[in-house]
């Protein structure tokens, strides 16, 4: 589900950063999560385009009830910075701003390239998922925040031992 | 969930699959049993010892909601009711996030909704929700119908530049109205006025509700006090809260391609067991 969203996008040039628990599942996390999170450029082509693939997955706001008014389009993209959607193809949170790292522009310059299968995307760094962790202060993210620290140190260590090749 | 009787196998049952992966249907139908049974442990055991904790504290939940039930109709006071049903403030809204979803947010937005998600569900801030409800003489009971009748009343209020008790006398009709996209309510400002104002309630509303969205879906209790400052091993501290830490190098060792598929595999499984287990 998560690498068909991810290949969606990547394909319509949609312009994110995965954050949150999938981006920490790619970097080690055990964790599960249900849904994505993405940091998207709040550029006017990438929010149209953005808008006209979650049409097509028939996008509707999580956790409320079904039948409110909802409109899906440029004009609420704008005037909203978090927006958590159940789609066809899953559920996907949409934010302009990380906390603790900033907005798109911010973010891609705290973000890697990851390869999944033939799609390159961007996800936030470790360290930069940790800040994000941090700032947020939420119950819920301190056992993550934990599990996060330590993939860093084992991952420094393995890295020790096995140099990446330059 | 329940597990299959030996009975309900039939010749299909076999002991020594059974004492290798048990008997959960769910496991059972599964393709790959080995990577069902590890999707098990890291999917649904924590939803099923949330589940138990839920019970545990069943009694106090149960004294909080009689005490909740009483304050119906009058001005709500979380720390008040949690005095009287002898449970800490903090405990009551603990609930709210372990709850199946329909109690949840009657409990965490409607009931428990603090100033502070009020105004962010109308899109304003503090000051101006007390201000308004001071003008308008109403009683500071945080609700999400009271909170879309503020948010429309500010939107009337800021794009036509009415006074608040018109804006609001003006939103209760508006809202009192069947709304559908792309058609503007008209609507007089005055009884005895010519002028006729065009109001967009569903776009208005639209913007409610993904505020509310966000609200119910972000709505976590955050840490207070200071970020802990004291330098801790992280592998030591992962340890000490009961990490799997094997789980993690077992990870490390696959590529971001593996993760992300195995990420994928569990949320297929997870919406298996839960459709199974759904209580309807």
């Amino acid at each position: 589900m998560f690498e068909t969203i991810l290949a969606n996008l990547v394909f319509r040039q949609i312009r994110f950063i995965v954050v949150g628990g999938v981006a920490a599942s790619v970097h080690g996390s055990a964790r599960f999560t249900n849904d994505i999170d993405l940091c998207y450029d709040t550029a006017a082509d990438n929010i149209d385009r953005l808008v006209a693939l979650l049409a097509e997955w028939h996008a509707y706001l999580r956790d409320v009830e079904p039948g409110l008014p909802f409109i899906l389009d440029a004009r609420t993209f704008r005037t909203s910075p978090f927006l958590t959607l159940a789609t066809s193809m899953g559920a996907i949170d949409l934010l302009d701003q990380v906390p603790g790292v900033g907005a798109y522009r911010d973010a891609l310059v705290a973000s890697e390239i990851m390869r999944i299968g033939s799609v390159d995307f961007r996800a936030l760094t470790l360290e930069a998922l940790i800040a994000s962790k941090k700032a947020s202060r939420r119950k819920k993210d301190l056992e993550h925040l934990i599990e996060l620290e330590a993939i860093l140190k084992l991952r420094k260590q393995v890295n020790r031992r096995n140099p990446p090749a330059s | 969930m329940s597990p299959f009787l030996a009975a309900e196998l039939g010749e299909a049952f076999s002991l020594q699959v059974a004492q290798r992966i048990g008997m959960l249907p769910v496991i059972w139908t599964a393709e790959s049993a080995e990577q069902a049974l590890a999707d098990y442990a890291t999917v649904a055991v924590p939803d099923e010892v949330r589940a138990e904790a839920r019970v545990r504290q069943l009694d106090r939940f149960a004294r909080a909601l009689e005490q909740l039930a009483l304050t119906h109709g009058s001005v709500l006071s979380p720390t008040a009711t949690s005095q009287l049903a002898h449970v800490s403030a903090r405990t009551s809204l603990q609930f709210a996030p372990e709850l199946p979803v329909g109690l949840i947010y009657v409990l965490d937005v409607d009931l428990f909704m603090t100033l502070a998600a009020f105004a962010r569900l109308v899109d304003t801030t503090p000051k101006w929700v007390l201000n308004t409800l001071r003008a308008l003489g109403r009683s500071q009971r945080y609700s999400v119908d009271l909170a879309r009748q503020l948010a429309v009343t500010r939107e009337i209020a800021e794009s036509f530049g009415l006074p608040l008790s018109t804006a609001y006398s003006l939103a209760k009709q508006a809202l009192r109205q069947p709304v559908v996209a792309g058609s503007l309510i008209a609507l007089q400002a005055q009884p005895d006025s010519n002028v006729e104002l065009r109001i967009d309630v569903y776009r208005m509303l639209s913007a409610f509700s993904v505020r509310l969205a966000a609200l119910r879906g972000s709505g976590e209790p955050r840490l207070r006090g200071r970020p802990r400052t004291k330098a801790i091993d992280p592998i030591e501290a992962a340890e000490a809260w009961g990490l799997d830490l094997s789980l993690i190098r077992e990870n490390l060792r696959k590529t971001p391609a593996e993760r992300l598929r195995r990420l994928d595999a569990m949320l297929a499984f997870a919406t298996r067991v839960r459709r199974v287990t759904a209580p309807f």
